[in-house]
């Protein structure tokens, strides 16, 4: 037996997937799975409690598609990272998803994690809250009631889980103007989460950056945006010398963490991301 | 018959014997074994480091419904194993579950068979064991000093083995040397991460069959002498059986406590089967790993590149208990006699105890870690006297014909060969020393060579080696091969079932091979050391030879030919003299088994190999009857900027003898050059208090296809005068030389030197870094 | 009671909750083709196809397939004839110990059937969740690419 006993639930609907997760007790959202249930297999081994309502979201059709509206794009919670990778219709900024999900884990992995999953489940080591952060993503959440209220990825990242209700979409703004480019670098091999990523989004327009957004995520706290390079690139007048430039820009504490190795990498990609935002954007 | 496809099958890539099984999911595995009533066993472990046990009460446990059945060390008979008895007794170390004393975290004090996992498990929870905790040594230099905790009663300083090694005067040849140098390695340990973990079901059933154990192993013939020993039974007593296995790697080599277990709760419970499997936490952290090495050398050599001497020290983390540790030791030193002319050595190797998981034997046998110190070292010398890697090595290595410093007598060696091959492929005169950059200036290309060198077995069983085989034809010409080898996965029954078919002269299809169950096959020590082509594969052919001439004894009687003038080719009995087809095959057996003959055809074949005796403690004696070779190539790039390493390629020749299946020998070097990049790059135990920190393959990676390393196999076949149709052996030289190939690429393309494994991106920044700083003074 | 289908069967079973479609696979219906090397989400050996994707069976719940189509190693072999990529895997010698093998080739098949003619690279990143610990992975593509051919040409034949 691989997991303790629970009551399993299937709603079909977000509206009655809210009442039951409002009303059950002791309940948890079921997605790709490839959290939730590795979680609750090791909870098992180690003799710890585990929940004893499990909702699966699987069922609810309008939560896995992905939406274009004029410039909104809207991602249904349960859309999987091979659905967003395979997507024609993430391009421009927008690219940066794809590329994104292609690092995240392996492609069985991919096959059943979802972007909400990924997203609720705040990891402080995974892929996409920096790129939310750079494009700005809102996250839809849905009460008991099925009142819905919309969070920055921002704030979403800094103040906190919403246990309490269900994220089922994840919405942005495409901007034209702007270019987006992820780096990263695995911990130990080539497929295995980053030991440091970093996003930056921005335009550049008569050779200078405007709109520029940084976030960085140095495996140990939640992404972060960088306001301190954010303010040196917005208005630079670009050089071959900014990229190098740049990193006298930093926030610092945002990228040391506690290792000299990483110190040195953040700066090696910086570098190379600011150089090839300007490529893209030129 | 169905149509014969594979006649003269030697030298040909015929598909596996049991490759449908494979692919279809039907090969069974102990895995997926399920017996009518069977429980399920668990291992009581220790939880402590280090500790005396005061007393063990199981009585709640034992009331708990659905537990059939609980043991302790007080129902065994307190008897010891380990895995060099004949040649170093006093590392039989080992009680199947601990009396009085637990020596590292997971040590085995007892264990319980339930009606399922559950039950068991909390059958374990209700076992209070009364502990006195004991101070505890996890470093083995610290438990080499005086004053540190003593883990073993009987051994002063934790030095569980020592091997001094000493041949030619050392301290003449250093002085007699142009250029001395002295270089540290160290070398971190490992996981076999066989996919298939430890599993055994035993059933005891007292008063009929005795004792039956399935087990995923690469000896079944060991493992039924440990369970004989320590149960105290005869060896017809107990069955051992291997299914397919999912992978060994040198981690099934011998009897864990789990298997005693099994069989001794299955007596307990009235005769029910007991499946003990490990879960992957299990197989990390109570299997046995790879020594963890620290590789001292000082060498010395001529201007003109001639090796005088070379010296050192080699300290191995052993953990808790010896397992196969001597051997691992002798290996790791005296491979470099098999590899270098070499006349003044003396190497001291000593493994130390510490209260750590258990290390044992792992593919390589030690080689891995010698073959990283001292390839890189030899690297060393040679840019030291500024002579090119590859000229260095070609002025010192073995020759065909020789008999070594160290008494091993080499008949076959391809080494130069392999050499100038690898070179040629790989473009090394083009490549090397030539400060090549990649696509963009900070990624640098660099290459690097290494070489090694194998047994093909190794006096590990008592005092011989053998191997036995038997041939059984049937009346329809259907023909069953039955060998003791253990098949786990490299394709063993295949190449021996090819060997077989070559010497009966008949099709490969027409065989079945019946391997690795104690109470049928011929007796076998199983599949480490390399040693199955070349020592079972010996034994098949033998026992084929043996069946071929009863056919003929009865073609040469019914035709009234003298026996020297028949042959069987191609599925033909034929007349040498007349060169012309008497019969076919088919019919020959109809004429054996027929009213008037009625004859059983069984061969048999029995296969010493010729070796001298070895004295483990010396490094003297000749421990394999031949030796395998090869040279490996690695190209990397580095990204400067973020240390991070790419092989661009590897090229690896390789002396085989000859290839018997050339897609199975081309796997072997393939697997094995990708298990050397991981352990070069990420694989690595991390322990802290002698816990493993890293039990699972989210922590512990494993090279993916994302990342996997592009590879050409070139097979130099030098024919070996004593191996099965000239073969040898060849499953783990492959893995030895990868790290250095890599640290010494690395070298040339940016001028740094890594000695310590993992060889990671923050190792690789942080000395360049102190290189530029150097320049930077200079 | 609930109804699931697999390699083209339906099953009525009185599913539990928790139970994952490597516990029913396994335990309780006797396909022990699909294996497993972790439990945990790693390995790949427990891969299965679920609507023709590639999953990991240890982390779905059975519960969750119903409606669904589950094919394993056990669904592909047609009588005595094997499917072309089991038999591109014989033939190219990529087997070994055989143990990651079924979820190996479920992965092929999942990607074969959405990308006939995959580049090395789409290789790699297909197979990428299936560890081999024996092969290298070299004589694998191999055979990931001689089973497209043979299907191609299958196809022309048909």
């Amino acid at each position: 037996m691989l997991l303790n006993p629970f009551t399993y639930h299937a709603p079909t609907t977000l509206e009655e997937a809210c009442k039951l997760h409002g009303e059950l007790p002791d309940n948890r959202l079921l997605a790709g799975g490839t959290f939730l249930i590795k979680t609750l297999k090791s909870l098992k081994k180690k003799g710890m409690s585990t929940p004893r309502h499990i909702i699966s979201l699987k069922n609810i059709s309008e939560l896995s598609s992905v939406k274009k509206e004029w410039d909104m794009l809207t991602i249904g919670a349960m859309t999987t990272l091979t659905t967003l990778y395979e997507s024609a219709q993430l391009t421009g900024d927008l690219a940066v998803i794809p590329s994104v999900c292609r690092n995240i884990g392996t492609t069985t992995i991919r096959n059943m994690a979802t972007i909400g999953g990924n997203l609720a489940c705040r990891y402080t080591w995974t892929e996409f809250p920096a790129v939310m952060l750079c494009l700005e993503a809102a996250l839809h959440f849905f009460d008991k009631d099925g009142k819905e209220e919309i969070v920055t990825a921002e704030d979403f990242f800094k103040n906190g889980a919403k246990t309490e209700k269900i994220l089922a979409f994840v919405s942005m703004k495409r901007d034209k103007e702007t270019c987006c480019i992820y780096k990263r670098i695995s911990q130990k091999s080539p497929v295995d989460v980053p030991l440091v990523s970093l996003c930056i989004r921005g335009g550049f327009k008569n050779n200078r950056f405007h709109h520029v957004h940084v976030a960085v995520n140095n495996g140990i706290d939640f992404a972060r945006r960088d306001n301190r390079l954010e303010n040196f690139l917005n208005g630079h007048t670009a050089k071959d010398s900014t990229p190098e430039e740049s990193l006298h820009h930093i926030d610092a504490a945002l990228y040391d963490a506690n290792d000299d190795y990483k110190k040195q990498i953040s700066r090696a990609l910086l570098r190379e991301a600011v150089r090839e935002l300007r490529e893209a954007c030129s | 018959m169905t149509k014969p496809n594979f006649t003269n099958p030697v030298g040909k890539s015929v598909p596996r014997i049991d490759g449908k099984g494979l692919v279809t999911g039907q090969a069974k595995y102990v895995f997926d074994m399920k017996l009518p009533g069977m429980l399920v066993g668990k291992m009581l472990r220790s939880p402590h480091a280090h500790a005396r046990i005061l007393s063990i009460d199981t009585s709640k446990a034992e009331q708990l419904p659905g537990v059939s059945a609980i043991i302790t060390a007080k129902d065994t008979n307190l008897i010891k194993f380990g895995s060099n008895e004949y040649f170093f007794p006093h590392t039989v170390d080992q009680l199947p579950l601990e009396d009085e004393k637990v020596r590292y975290i997971g040590d085995e004090l007892g264990a319980v068979a339930a009606i399922d996992e559950e039950t068991a498990e909390k059958a374990l929870k209700l076992i209070d064991v009364e502990y006195e905790i004991l101070p505890a040594v996890f470093d083995m230099q610290e438990a080499m000093k005086p004053g540190a905790p003593q883990i073993h009663d009987h051994v002063r300083n934790n030095m569980g083995v020592i091997l001094p090694t000493n041949f030619g005067n050392v301290e003449r040849a250093l002085k007699e040397s142009d250029y001395v140098r002295e270089d540290v390695f160290y070398c971190s340990d490992a996981a076999h991460c066989c996919l298939e973990p430890h599993v055994c079901i035993g059933r005891w059933e007292v008063f009929s069959d005795k004792i039956t154990l399935w087990v995923s192993t690469q000896a079944p013939f060991k493992v039924r002498e440990a369970l004989a020993k320590t149960l105290k039974l005869e060896l017809n007593d107990i069955r051992v059986i291997k299914l397919a296995v999912g992978g060994g790697f040198g981690g099934k080599l011998e009897m864990l406590p789990m298997d005693f277990a099994a069989c001794l709760l299955s007596k307990k419970a009235g005769g029910l089967p007991v499946k003990i499997c490990y879960s992957r936490e299990e197989e990390f952290c109570f299997s046995r790993r790879k020594h963890g090495m620290i590789y001292k050398l000082k060498s010395g050599v001529k201007k003109d590149g001639t090796l005088m001497a070379i010296t050192g020290e080699v300290i191995a983390d052993g953990g808790g208990y010896c397992s196969y540790g001597p051997t691992v030791m002798a290996a790791a030193i005296m491979r470099i006699f098999i590899v270098y002319k070499i006349k003044n050595f003396r190497i001291t190797g000593y493994r130390i105890y510490t209260n750590t998981p258990v290390s044992g034997a792992i593919r390589g046998f030690g080689g891995v870690q010698s073959g990283f110190s001292i390839e890189s070292h030899i690297d060393l010398l040679a840019r030291g006297i500024g002579m090119d890697p590859v000229a260095f090595r070609l002025k010192n290595i073995t020759e065909p014909n020789m008999v070594t410093a160290n008494k091993m007598i080499i008949s076959s060696n391809g080494l130069k060969e392999c050499i100038e091959r690898s070179a040629r492929a790989a473009g090394w005169t083009e490549k090397h020393a030539k400060n090549r950059q990649g696509k963009e200036p900070h990624l640098r290309r660099g290459i690097g060579i290494g070489l090694a060198a194998d047994v093909m077995g190794s006096k590990m069983y008592k005092s011989h080696e053998s191997a036995g085989a038997m041939i059984k034809i049937e009346e329809d010409g259907s023909i069953y091969l039955f060998t003791g080898a253990a098949d786990t996965g490299q394709g063993a029954n295949t190449a021996l079932s090819q060997i077989a078919a070559q010497a009966l002269g008949v099709s490969y299809d027409r065989i079945r091979c019946i391997a690795a169950d104690t109470g049928i096959t011929p007796f076998d020590t199983g599949s480490f050391a390399s040693r199955v082509t070349f020592i079972s594969g010996n034994a098949a052919l033998l026992a084929a030879q043996d069946a071929k001439k009863q056919i003929l004894e009865i073609v040469a009687q019914e035709h009234r030919i003298e026996i020297s003038d028949l042959d069987i080719e191609a599925e033909n009995i034929i007349n040498r003299k007349t060169s012309t087809v008497l019969m076919s095959f088919d019919k020959a057996l109809e004429l054996c088994y027929s009213f008037d003959y009625g004859r059983q055809i069984i061969g048999r074949g029995s296969f010493n190999p010729k070796t001298t005796p070895v004295d483990f403690r010396t490094g003297e004696g000749n421990v394999s009857s031949s030796y395998s070779f090869e040279a490996q190539i690695a190209e990397v790039e580095v990204n400067t900027e973020t240390g991070v390493i790419k092989v661009l390629k590897m090229w690896d020749a390789h002396d085989v003898g000859k290839a018997i299946n050339p897609s199975s020998v081309e796997s072997q070097i393939e697997g094995s050059v990708a298990m050397g990049v991981g352990y070069t790059f990420y694989e690595d135990l991390e322990m802290k208090n002698g816990r493993i920190l890293n039990p699972n393959f989210a922590d512990y990676r494993l090279m993916r296809s994302r990342g996997c390393v592009p590879i050409e196999t070139i097979l130099i076949e030098t024919h070996d005068p004593q191996g099965p149709f000239g073969a040898k052996g060849m499953g783990e030289a492959a893995l030895l030389p990868t790290s250095a190939a890599i640290a010494n690429a690395l070298q040339d393309a940016v001028g740094i030197r890594l000695t310590e494994l993992p060889i990671t991106p923050a190792k690789v920044l942080k000395a360049l870094e102190e290189k530029k700083k150097k320049e930077k003074e200079a | 009671m609930r109804t699931l289908s697999i390699n083209k069967k339906t099953y009525e079973l009185d599913l539990q909750g928790h139970e994952t479609v490597l516990e029913i696979l396994r335990d309780r219906l006797g396909f022990t083709g699909t294996k497993t090397a972790c439990e945990d989400a790693e390995c790949g050996a427990c891969t299965v196809l679920i609507d023709g994707k590639a999953v990991l069976s240890c982390i779905t719940l059975a519960c969750d397939t119903e409606g669904k189509e589950i094919t394993t190693i056990e669904g592909l072999a047609e009588g005595e004839t094997l499917h072309p990529i089991q038999q591109a895997y014989l033939d190219k010698g990529a087997v070994q110990c055989g143990f990651c093998i079924p979820g190996m080739i479920m992965s092929t098949k999942a990607l074969l059937d959405k990308n006939p003619d995959p580049t090395q690279e789409e290789i790699e990143y297909a197979l990428d969740g299936n560890i081999c610990r024996c092969s290298g992975y070299l004589k694998i593509f191999d055979a990931v690419k001689h089973a497209a051919k043979m299907i191609k040409e299958a196809k022309t034949h048909e």
